[in-house]
């Protein structure tokens, strides 16, 4: 990026001889210090072997030692006039982290293979991780043409091959060109050897790539990394991360939708500026000082970027830890960030063979990338990849470490069909019957009881006998069986997270319309997430939300299994099962909690309901049943 | 209408590393409750301290700690003192005294002494002031571990790196949080080279140590403790000379720096027990 300096990564297998083919670029173009060679001569010789031109590259013991790159290694190098950093990485699978990293900033790249051995495993995961990155501009360059005797019908079958492979995936290569790293052979002059070959060798086909170039025409996005106070004036320090900031010029705020004018544009010991740029890290300030903090990011006022809390992206992912659906992670994107949960994997693009299929479970392991939907716990602001490059990526990070990088595809709405649902009350309104009137004609008020707890823990039992004597008792009563649901109204649907979130937010609308109508409502769903349980009880209505937590421990409810599914998830059958693999969030503060270990149905049934006459919800109906008390 | 002004490569470029380089520092700044920055009063970290005083408008707003060693030229301690009041920075000396006491010199071992004096003075100085970031100049092209570092990087409790497992680190999101008594290394010029240094000095006006430029056939290119840091033949007076100087030199910048050949593997040595 920095000048007319192009950036070039370079990919490829294990061994396949990309830190040989930097080390020789450097030396063959008289760029290798002579201080760092001479050490590299002394240690080779020690250890009775040729020059190792990777050793200046591998500056670790280990890397010498074992003879592999482990972090990736950035170095200047120039040639025909053209400035380039060229960008080694490690081709080990384990360290797929390392060549993220590297890769991340680069322009263009060269993805190395051996011709002995043609595509291998690292060849094909480097290439998706390009592909994914937007990294358009290829070279393939094959190696170790002299173990292949310089023959041209292997060049050409791996031409074809490892051609066909790129073009798939959207990054068709612009060169393919046969080297030998080792002996600098069509590296920087044309081999001899190779008189087939008609291409340019790979320096001058490096010269021909252009770095990539903001045109100044993305729209224009301004973040905020933080805000100071200098000489008496709020200063919002930030960075133009697209198009371009002009004094004078009326912005929004995102997500906050705050509006003034740029009033000045600051910089250290540079008065007057007017205009900044892509990358120029600059202060402004505003109009009007607003409360505008770190994060919020400054747009046109046609130019208007996405704001949601839904993520659609395509991700790569190196945590120890497996991305998993339940877990929090922080999603972090230019100056913002927020919690995050992994809601649903699209699909996965297969270890072995590297090409895209349905995702059998929720989770992307190590070294591995997929398209997924991601729900952050608060809006923010973003933009597709394809649009505005800088504000269209996004980290992962768990725990205290970023362990995934992804690019955003576009936000979900068209997916989650639900969140787009009005007010319901509303409806209520233009019924023209009163809640009042409701209750008394029922003679008790609408609720619903939400009864939360894992597998096994005695929600069904309750909700039955709950129902039961709700009914005996007068009270217009309805229990809500899931299983029922799931073969009426919510038959569309399968296991997946999202469609476990949008089953939850559709019982949670049904229950919210019984509440409505002035019956009692019963509902017995695992429901793990506090998230979720928050939204029903947003959507039903805090005042008749009941959350009841049966509370039972993991290792009673495995004892019971009353339908054999702990066993199945055991053993594999079921996959991200909630107790076994996936979490259970305890509710923070429940209305009740009934603990199921160590009283009966009958006994927390009888909880429930002292509950409701204490808070008035079985309203005049609510006469005893004395053949209950006696039991 | 007004002709733009041609701009060229060469500003370009600088303006781009100095914009780079003002996102970490202010980063750093935003994500750390106790940051500081190492000032060794050489050209690189000159340029840091310069650039520190940019991305905050002037103020430097963290402490500015130099860790002496006491085998430092004079001509540096004469320039800190003289900078630091005229900038009016918070400096900080450490020097490690038990060690000095204990006669640790480099004439008893050049790595054990750079270990002890500059290492341990910082590891002590972290842990009496609990600062969690430290500011420093190191760059990638000095010498070939520091070619793979991270612009954010971890330091144990014991103030070992783990150049093994180094942190993912991309679209400028980097591993800001640390764990107890652990600290995070910034790297604000880690991308920039020899010459881009001299340019960007050039073209801000920074003040440097005159030790840098020829005299009587000599400069310093590099600048350290006087007993272990030779000046290199050069008639390079001016820093014009000195980018001339450095687009023919092939030798590394550190060639003239004895602790860096104190044995194979001595940088890497030095920098997994802490070093800078």
């Amino acid at each position: 990026m920095a000048g007319n300096e192009i950036k070039i990564v370079i990919a490829g297998h294990v061994d396949h001889g990309k830190s040989t083919l930097v080390g020789r670029f450097l030396c063959d173009t008289g760029q290798m210090p002579a201080d760092r060679k001479e050490k590299i001569e002394k240690r080779c010789k020690k250890d009775g072997k040729r020059f190792e031109f990777a050793f200046l590259l591998d500056a670790f013991e280990e890397e010498q030692d074992q003879g592999i790159t482990i972090d990736a290694t950035e170095i200047r190098w120039s040639f025909g006039g053209k400035r380039f950093l060229l960008i080694d990485t490690p081709g080990h699978r384990e360290f797929s982290k390392n060549m993220v990293t590297g890769a991340s900033k680069a322009d263009a790249a060269i993805i190395l293979l051996d011709a002995g051995e043609g595509i291998r495993e690292q060849f094909r995961r480097h290439s998706h991780i390009l592909a994914m990155l937007g990294i358009e501009n290829i070279i393939v360059a094959v190696n170790k043409m002299d173990l292949a005797a310089y023959n041209a019908r292997r060049f050409a079958a791996i031409k074809k091959e490892a051609g066909g492979f790129l073009a798939r995936i959207g990054i068709p290569p612009a060169a393919v060109i046969p080297i030998c790293a080792l002996h600098g052979e069509n590296l920087v002059q044309k081999s001899p050897r190779m008189p087939w070959y008609a291409g340019k060798p790979l320096a001058g086909a490096l010269l021909d790539l252009k770095a990539t170039r903001n045109t100044g025409l993305e729209p224009f996005r301004f973040s905020i990394q933080d805000v100071y106070k200098s000489g008496g004036k709020r200063i919002y320090a930030g960075r133009v991360e697209s198009g371009i900031l002009r004094k004078g010029r009326e912005v929004e705020f995102l997500p906050s939708g705050k509006g003034t004018c740029v009033k000045t544009i600051e910089k250290w010991r540079e008065p007057g500026i007017k205009t900044a740029k892509h990358g120029d890290c600059v202060g402004i300030t505003l109009a009007e000082p607003l409360p505008v903090e770190r994060g919020e990011v400054a747009v046109g006022r046609k130019q208007r970027a996405i704001v949601s809390d839904l993520v659609r992206a395509n991700i790569f992912w190196m945590g120890d830890q497996p991305l998993t659906a339940g877990r929090g992670y922080k999603f972090r994107l230019a100056a913002q960030e927020a919690g995050c949960r992994l809601v649903s994997v699209e699909n996965v693009i297969d270890a072995d063979t590297f090409e895209k299929m349905d995702a059998s479970e929720d989770a992307i392991a190590r070294n591995n990338m997929g398209d997924v939907t991601l729900q952050l716990d608060r809006p923010l602001v973003y933009d597709e990849f394809s649009k505005v490059a800088a504000m269209g990526r996004f980290v992962l990070v768990d725990g205290e470490r970023v362990s995934g990088g992804g690019i955003i595809l576009g936000d979900t709405r068209a997916g989650f069909p639900g969140r787009e649902i009005k007010d319901r009350k509303v409806f209520t309104e233009k019924s023209g019957i009163t809640k009042e009137a409701r209750k008394k004609r029922n003679g008790h008020p609408g609720f619903a009881i939400w009864l939360t707890g894992l597998p096994g823990s005695g929600k069904s039992t309750i909700a039955r006998e709950l129902e039961k004597r709700l009914f005996e008792t007068g009270v217009q009563v309805y229990a809500l069986d899931g299983d029922n649901i799931r073969h009426g109204i919510n038959r569309d649907l399968g296991f997946s997270s999202a469609d476990r979130a949008e089953n939850i937010r559709r019982l949670s609308e049904i229950a919210g319309l019984f509440s409505d109508a002035g019956l009692a409502v019963i509902t017995a769903f695992i429901s793990p997430f506090e998230s979720d349980r928050k939204k029903a009880r947003e959507t039903i209505g805090a005042a008749n939300f009941i959350e009841v937590f049966v509370d039972c421990p993991l290792e009673v409810c495995e004892k019971r299994d009353p339908k054999g599914l702990y066993k199945k998830a055991r053993r594999g059958e079921i996959l991200n099962f909630t107790g076994v693999h996936a979490p259970y969030e305890k509710p923070v503060r429940p209305d009740i909690t009934l603990r199921t270990d160590k009283i009966d149905a009958i006994a927390a049934v009888k909880k429930i309901i002292d509950f409701l006459e204490r808070k008035g919800k079985t309203g005049t109906s609510g006469r005893r049943d004395p053949a209950y008390e006696k039991k | 209408m007004k002709r733009p002004i041609p701009v060229s490569d060469e500003t370009i470029r600088l303006r781009e590393l100095e914009n780079e380089s003002i996102y970490i520092i202010r980063e750093a700044y935003r994500k750390f409750k106790k940051p500081a920055m190492l000032w060794s009063m050489g050209k690189d970290s000159c340029a840091l301290l310069w650039l520190v005083r940019k991305a905050f408008f002037g103020r430097t707003p963290f402490p500015v700690v130099h860790i002496d060693t006491t085998y430092k030229m004079p001509e540096m301690i004469k320039f800190r003192d003289e900078k630091a009041a005229q900038w009016g920075l918070d400096l900080v000396v450490v020097k490690n005294r038990a060690a000095l006491k204990a006669g640790i010199s480099p004439a008893r071992g050049k790595l054990k002494c750079c270990t002890a004096l500059k290492t341990h003075a910082l590891r002590e100085l972290l842990k009496k002031e609990k600062y969690n970031a430290v500011l420093l100049a190191i760059r990638r092209d000095e010498e070939g571990t520091r070619a793979k570092e991270r612009c954010f990087s971890p330091r144990g409790g014991g103030f070992e790196w783990d150049f093994k497992d180094q942190p993912p680190e991309l679209w400028d999101q980097f591993q800001t949080d640390s764990r107890e008594g652990a600290h995070i290394r910034v790297h604000p010029l880690l991308h920039w080279t020899e010459a881009d240094v001299w340019k960007y000095i050039r073209q801000e006006n920074i003040p440097v140590i005159k030790l840098y430029f020829a005299k009587n056939g000599k400069r310093y290119r590099s600048l350290g403790c006087l007993p272990c840091t030779a000046p290199i033949n050069s008639r390079a007076a001016t820093i014009d000379d000195i980018i001339l100087e450095l687009e023919t030199i092939l030798t590394s910048e550190r060639a003239g720096r004895a602790q860096d050949k104190a044995g194979d593997y001595a940088m890497q040595k030095l920098r997994v027990e802490g070093y800078m």
